[in-house]
């Protein structure tokens, strides 16, 4: 079997090459610890945001759920206003979350929680569409003669 | 309970199941639809602020699968689909426009008045169409009317 060691220099005796990968090896030792902390800490982070991001989920899921709820119910005119209102906060919503999803699409695009991230648009998604509806029945289609009038025919038969 | 739908429900269903990718919309409307309760099946949200004849939209298969709208007649616990769409794919969109919902409305109040639309039914693990005109011929004929 060939010798396939590089040959050492001769300048420097065995001692001081053993010395010298004693010290490498105990330096290389102390890197490991700090890295560890460092690991740890960024799975901290990484398991907080998925935590934040289930509970966004779960509570953007549950509002879903309420305003689905809401569009079997008649209302007032007072009563209208408010629901309005509560419109232009859920549009205000999909803004602020839909920005909030562009930033956090750099971790996805690094394969870090793209179960969670993708989980959270596609309820945002839906959240938006439900909130586009709702919008539509009662900001444009209460106001239009035609389709009102077909309603009531509808309930009329 | 009965399940009906507009000719163009059939026209669209029709042309979507063809593609592999959209053959889950008969699943999932037969699991919605047949062998549950009236108050299961109108599930989804309302379009028309209407408590007696409910314009209806819901989700098939989640957020990324497909949308299906119908019209509920509360007191006679009819239901008539008017329209399905999916949300991806080549003949997916994200939504319909407020033209198209009063159309469709418009659709299944005249279908409904010229009795031009289907009765819903299952067979085996298929949906079928049966024009009511001729369903209600044939329980004319059998009645000697």
């Amino acid at each position: 079997m060939q010798n396939t060691c590089p040959p050492h220099n001769q300048n420097h005796s065995h001692g001081d090459i053993f010395h010298k990968i004693s010290s490498d090896v105990v330096s290389f030792n102390h890197k490991p610890k700090t890295d560890n902390q460092q690991v740890d800490k960024f799975l901290d982070i990484i398991n907080d945001i998925r935590k934040d991001l289930k509970e966004r989920t779960d509570a953007i899921e549950n509002i879903y759920i309420q305003i689905e709820n809401l569009t079997w119910h008649a209302y007032s005119d007072s009563e209208l206003v408010s629901l309005r209102e509560l419109i232009k906060l859920c549009h205000t919503s999909v803004k602020e979350n839909n920005n909030f999803i562009q930033s956090i699409n750099v971790l996805s695009n690094n394969g870090l929680l793209p179960i969670e991230i993708s989980n959270f648009r596609e309820a945002i998604d839906d959240f938006a569409e439900l909130v586009e509806d709702i919008d539509s029945t009662y900001n444009r289609l209460i106001n239009d003669s035609d389709f009102v009038q077909i309603t009531k025919h509808l309930e009329k038969l | 309970m009965n399940i009906y739908c507009l000719p163009e429900f059939v026209t669209e269903f029709d042309k979507l199941i063809k593609n592999n990718s959209y053959s889950f919309i008969e699943t999932e409307i037969i699991k919605s639809y047949f062998n549950i309760s009236f108050e299961e099946a109108k599930k989804g949200h309302v379009l028309n602020a209407s408590q007696q004849a409910p314009f209806i939209k819901r989700r098939l298969k989640g957020s990324g699968g497909a949308r299906l709208y119908l019209t509920a007649i509360l007191k006679d616990e009819d239901i008539y689909l008017a329209f399905v769409h999916p949300k991806s794919g080549s003949a997916g969109y994200e939504n319909i426009n407020d033209g198209k919902k009063s159309q469709l409305q418009k659709d299944v109040l005249d279908s409904i008045l010229t009795k031009d639309f289907y009765k819903v039914s299952v067979n085996g693990k298929s949906l079928s169409f049966t024009p009511f005109k001729n369903i209600k011929e044939e329980v004319e004929t059998e009645l000697g009317e």
